[in-house]
């Protein structure tokens, strides 16, 4: 294995942008439809200063938070409660399993019906797509607690709250982090997808309405920044894992 | 280098080209492991420096020292994974560059060793298979490795289901199929319980004595190396080098029993108990 | 009983509750109809769109569109995934640029794909192709890449060639991967059918959905719902079953 700097992805980026570049023949703006990187660059730019990336990506990040909250916070308690109690997880089975499969944006349709386009339907969508998981995973940490510190609570002849609140929520913390993780970036994809298909606001919206605009660089330059929150986020949680994996007095190491 | 350094001097002259009993025997002039002024570190660590032994062929030698002192990596030399950075070593007169199949290795974590999606009898044809044995011909080695070890009722099951000491026979029996004339085991009987170290063992001697396989294991266990070997090389560590080199001339066929109660065993464990165990003072 | 079929039964009895308890909340007026038909009217859509093959044929286009773009990307994602995987270079060089593409959002390059190829079945198969590689190559990528190292000095001291390390031994270690990777590019590849139908129009039942909210056939809609569910179920089910079956060693 090398040792050092990894020198070699960035060398494939910047040959990727080249060609890129060279590709569409160095002019501004090719066509109605494809576009040279600098434009790009420069669109992405101009979103961030003159705050229409900054608006956009709001509405999103509050959708995508609310309904992470929504869907994650109902969903981890489910999933705790039936990793405790076998019978409620065996019982929740059935239903998980036939519903968790059907796509969240089917439900945009269903859900604009009943709470018309906006904030509302956008956070009950990202809900559906974030409880299911929600309640697997959490569900699955919960029966993964080793079996010798359950154990340990039944000598300890703790009751259900005790044994919740010292011995199961303490054990699965580093997992449920572990979940956000991945419940978040789900979130946030369902929140995008659903302003591109329908709800009216949003970095989706805006890439969609670029592309029918005829404006292929702040269509792409909307991609751009939409990664670049999946990325903020997933890093931002990375570093929450990390601070809790290493648990106490790691700050004096 | 000349002669190499065993204790045994009137075995040094003798060579004997036949065997008459079934049974290869032959013990040359020439040690067929060899190791001269050996030095071994990396970055700017020193593992150790200046370790000279030799194995003669159709015996068993086993390496013991404390952690630390390089034992595994010593193994890991004559396998050829690894390069020194001082010295010589030459197994069969040749240098030793790069691992061969004429030298087999049994590694101590036998469930990382074999293949978990194979049988035992797939897992063993797998040395067969690299060694371009016909397919017509491997059944008949393969069962007769599997009798060997005491697999052949096993043949059919995957690794996850048999228990430690089982796995670590299928290991063998795969190391084994590659014929070698050389078979290193890196504390191979380590992870298993004291009952099923015992019977290895033996059945290590009985196979060795069977095939006259020349064998380098090495241990942490002091009455393992005294109870199975012929030669016992005893490393220090910090700095990491060669403590003493014994030969371990008790009566053979082994004995759980006998041989661990002989005078002879108690002195040479009582000599090397100091050397084992001293590193893991601070 | 054993006890994936005691498992089977409560499932069983669970959602005839569920469905209960649909029933109840529908017909008493808990839930305005406007919003949860009853099942029986649901049943009664299923029915008939069955009978008169529209359904039938909506379904059909969807499971087909489906089947081919999770084809197609498990297809290029497992060979690109192993080239990547097995060649260092390519791996040190290409991994993390992959890995930059990870957090995007599938649907996002609908936009770029209506601008270049606009609203047509091409641009629906190289969404689903585009968007779904993405789980079936960067597994087998990890799979390839993630081979112990003792397996590997277990290769180099028995001599083996380095093909036949690849197709003996690197293969199968990779293979749970693989296939992990291409159950997920199932699920985004269902998921990516039903948004381009959205967006298209095009025969399928995400356009059906959309179809049905318009004309507020709440019972069509819910009938295409159960659809989708049933499509996941099973294509899910498959799979998990065939991953069972290879990795029947895993005890």
């Amino acid at each position: 294995m090398t040792t050092g700097f990894n020198y070699r992805p960035w060398v494939v980026v910047a040959v990727l942008i080249g060609a890129w570049q060279w590709a569409l023949g160095g002019h501004a703006v090719v066509s109605d439809t494809l576009v040279a990187p600098g434009p790009v660059l420069h669109a992405t730019i101009r979103m961030l200063i003159d705050g229409s990336a900054l608006k956009a990506g709001g509405q999103t990040l509050l959708a995508t938070l609310v309904g992470l909250a929504l869907g994650g916070g109902i969903g981890t308690i489910v999933g705790i409660a039936s990793g405790m109690a076998r019978p409620l997880a065996s019982a929740i089975r059935g239903p998980v399993e036939v519903i968790r499969p059907l796509p969240a944006i089917a439900l945009v349709p269903l859900m604009t019906i009943i709470f018309g386009l906006g904030l509302k339907m956008e956070v009950y969508v990202v809900s559906f797509a974030v409880i299911w998981p929600s309640i697997i995973l959490s569900q699955h940490a919960v029966q993964n607690v080793e079996h010798e510190l359950i154990e340990v609570a039944d000598i300890l002849e703790f009751g259900y709250v005790a044994r919740t609140w010292k011995i199961i929520l303490p054990a699965i913390w580093p997992r449920l982090v572990v979940m956000l993780r991945f419940t978040a970036a789900i979130a946030l994809l369902i929140a995008v997808t659903v302003e591109l298909v329908s709800n009216p606001w949003g970095l989706g919206h805006e890439m969609m309405v670029a592309s029918w605009g005829l404006e292929p660089a702040k269509m792409l330059a909307y991609l751009v920044v939409v990664t670049a929150i999946g990325w903020g986020l997933n890093w931002v949680l990375l570093l929450v894992e990390r601070m809790i994996t290493a648990g106490p007095g790691a700050a004096e190491r | 280098m000349d002669a190499p350094v065993s204790i045994d001097g009137d075995l040094l002259d003798r060579r004997v080209s036949g065997n008459s009993r079934g049974r290869r025997e032959i013990v040359a002039c020439e040690p067929i492991i060899e190791f001269d002024a050996v030095s071994f570190g990396y970055g700017s660590a020193l593992i150790f420096s200046d370790i000279s032994f030799g194995v003669r062929r159709g015996t068993i030698s086993c390496v013991i020292g404390p952690s630390g002192c390089g034992k595994t990596t010593v193994l890991r030399l004559v396998a050829g994974f690894v390069q020194a950075t001082k010295g010589l070593i030459t197994v069969a007169g040749q240098k030793r560059t790069k691992p061969t199949r004429d030298v087999a290795v049994v590694f101590q974590d036998y469930g990382r060793a074999l293949l978990p999606w194979r049988n035992v009898y797939d897992n063993v044809s797998l040395a067969l298979e690299a060694a371009h044995v016909p397919r017509r011909d491997r059944r008949e080695r393969i069962e007769s490795m599997l009798e060997l070890v005491g697999l052949k009722d096993h043949a059919r099951k995957f690794p996850a289901q048999l228990s430690g000491g089982m796995q670590q026979r299928v290991q063998i029996a795969r190391c084994l199929a590659q014929d070698p004339t050389i078979l290193l085991m890196d504390e191979p009987f380590g992870a298993l319980d004291a009952m099923t170290r015992a019977i290895l063992q033996d059945e290590l001697l009985h196979i060795q004595a069977e095939r006259g396989i020349t064998v380098l294991f090495v241990t942490h266990d002091l009455d393992e190396a005294l109870y199975l070997g012929s030669q016992v090389i005893a490393l220090q560590a910090n700095p990491g080098r060669l403590g003493r080199l014994i030969s371990v001339d008790l009566p053979t066929p082994r004995n759980q029993l006998t041989t661990r109660e002989d005078t002879k065993f108690l002195t040479m464990r009582r000599d090397l108990f100091g050397l084992t165990h001293a590193g893991h003072q601070g | 009983m054993g006890p994936t079929l005691r498992q089977l039964l409560i499932n069983a009895l669970s959602i005839g509750f569920l469905i209960f308890l649909w029933y109840v909340c529908s017909t008493a007026g808990w839930v305005p109809r406007v919003f949860l038909p009853p099942p029986q009217d649901v049943w009664g859509a299923l029915v008939a769109g069955f009978s008169t093959g529209t359904l039938a044929d909506q379904t059909l286009s969807t499971v087909f569109s489906m089947l081919i773009g999770w084809f197609a990307c498990s297809l290029f994602g497992v060979l690109l995934g192993s080239v990547i995987g097995i060649w260092p270079l390519a791996r040190l060089s290409l991994g993390p640029v992959l890995e930059i593409f990870r957090p995007m959002p599938p649907a996002a390059i609908i936009p770029l794909a209506i601008a270049i190829l606009g609203l047509s079945a091409e641009m629906s198969l190289s969404v689903i192709i585009f968007g779904a590689i993405w789980p079936a190559l960067l597994s087998t990528v990890h799979g390839f890449s993630s081979i112990d190292p003792r397996l590997k000095e277990v290769g180099r001291a028995l001599g083996i060639s380095p093909l036949a390390f690849i197709w003996k031994i690197a293969l199968p270690n990779a293979t749970p991967d693989i296939i992990a990777g291409m159950r997920l590019s199932m699920v985004i590849s269902l998921v990516l059918v039903v948004i381009t139908d959205m967006i298209t129009g095009q025969i399928g039942l995400g356009s059906l959905v959309v179809l049905a909210s318009r004309t507020f056939d709440m019972a069509g809609l819910f009938a295409g719902l159960c659809l989708l569910s049933l499509i996941g179920l099973v294509s899910n089910s498959v799979l998990q079953f065939a991953e069972r079956r290879l990795l029947r060693y895993k005890q």
